[in-house]
């Protein structure tokens, strides 16, 4: 029995429900025979059958499946990464037409082997999604792109209607969370993307439970804002496999109700914040009102 | 993995088995996969009844918790106490080793109505 109490139980409102109906079958097939890769399932999300199935939304991940990095709370491959391939943009494109997305989201795994860190096709699938989706709204998740600011002014050219960049955690525990990125690397990405495309809302997320304290999470809050960044999102850090970073805390609907309220106040345009809130979740709610007239030609 | 032939499926993704007057019940290959890592698999007790497409118990996963549901209903007459101590049998071996209980059927004719092996791979293919 005594092993039974080890173990930090989750709480009720982590509960999904396995919804398998043929969005989701559907959407994993188009994925399987364009080869292209989704965060959704490399990362082993909690929403996969809320957003496939149910809102048919999904965050694709370019420049391969395998990163450069090895980031200790995330589960995507890390290793030697595959050759760049040349034909993603269009496939991407083709996949974002076909499931007739409002919003869509493009992250990439970290290519640090490549000179322009994957710049050069990230740039080309936005460009590729617009010439093929005009009114879709496109948000762009980038690593911090090896803290090179030409390859985030090759992105940030293609007018993306979000710039997403994650600091991920608080300050102390960065080092502990993060591989090779740094607190004042992302803090400065966000705010020469900002500086290089001033209309463009920027957003960034941060992962609670890692053992951070409420007054780390405040300052993770004043320092997005001191860099001009708009959007925040808190969601509840949890364990992709048992060999990642141990969940320290599970944190109770009302208190991210609370981090909201707090964020709100701070100044931010939007902060989504709940236990299974993720960088992209519910995204398409928060673009600007610019882009919002896009969608609704959608 | 191949989707066992002797067995029924719901579509909540239970397996059943049918043994003598008897039903084990479990979750299939699919299931786990769909789950990650399970971490801990929480039964009913011996004696339990069960109703059919209501919940019995939950497997949680690293990432998540997810109810377990009644494909059928019964009455519980023996839980697999193993998975307590070992709820990765549930990822490992999820028709043999990760049986969850074993139910008295209130009506045998109910597992005729679930799903065969060629239906529920059916459902569940991605190709």
């Amino acid at each position: 029995m005594a092993k039974k109490d080890e173990h930090l139980r989750k709480p009720e409102w982590l509960k999904i429900k396995l919804n398998t109906n043929e969005n989701y079958t559907g959407l994993k097939k188009l994925m399987r025979e364009n080869n292209l890769h989704t965060v959704c399932e490399e990362a082993k999300c909690p929403n996969i059958h809320e957003c496939w199935a149910v809102r048919r939304t999904a965050t694709f991940m370019i420049l391969g499946s395998v990163c450069t990095r090895a980031c200790r709370f995330c589960a995507v491959k890390t290793g030697l990464p595959t050759e760049l391939d040349l034909q993603e943009p269009e496939r991407v494109a083709d996949s974002v037409a076909l499931m007739n997305l409002k919003h869509a989201v493009i992250t990439a795994v970290a290519r640090d082997d490549q000179k322009d860190g994957g710049a050069g096709i990230f740039a080309e699938t936005v460009r590729a999604i617009r010439r093929k989706s005009p009114f879709t709204t496109i948000e762009v998740l980038p690593s911090d792109m090896g803290g090179n600011y030409d390859n985030l002014k090759t992105l940030m050219d293609t007018r993306p209607d979000i710039l997403n960049h994650n600091i991920e955690t608080v300050r102390r525990l960065t080092p502990r969370v993060r591989a090779r990125a740094t607190y004042d690397r992302s803090l400065e990405f966000l705010r020469r993307a900002k500086e290089m495309q001033p209309d463009i809302p920027t957003k960034s997320s941060i992962m609670i439970g890692l053992g951070e304290t409420k007054e780390e999470i405040i300052e993770v809050m004043d320092d997005l804002l001191a860099n001009n960044v708009d959007i925040m999102a808190i969601g509840q850090y949890l364990q992709p496999t048992k060999k990642h970073l141990k969940v320290q805390k599970y944190y109770h609907p009302d208190e991210f109700a609370e981090l909201k309220e707090i964020a709100m106040q701070k100044g931010f345009s939007h902060c989504e914040a709940g236990p299974l809130v993720r960088s992209s979740y519910h995204a398409d709610e928060q673009v600007n009102e610019a882009s919002k007239k896009r969608q609704a030609q959608a | 993995m191949s989707i066992p032939k002797d067995l029924r499926y719901s579509g909540e993704h239970e397996w059943v088995k049918v043994e003598g007057e008897k039903a084990r019940i479990g979750i299939t290959h699919f299931a786990q996969s769909e789950l990650g890592d399970i971490v801990f698999v929480e039964l009913p007790e011996v004696g339990a009844e069960i109703k059919a497409d209501e919940p019995f118990g939950s497997v949680e996963s690293v990432k998540t918790v997810s109810e377990l549901y009644a494909p059928i209903n019964g009455t519980v007459v023996e839980v697999n106490e193993d998975l307590d101590d070992s709820p990765e049998f549930v990822n490992e071996s999820p028709y043999e080793k990760a049986w969850m209980i074993v139910v008295e059927p209130s009506d045998a004719s109910e597992i005729e109505k679930l799903m065969t092996a060629e239906q529920y791979e059916e459902m569940t293919q991605e190709d």
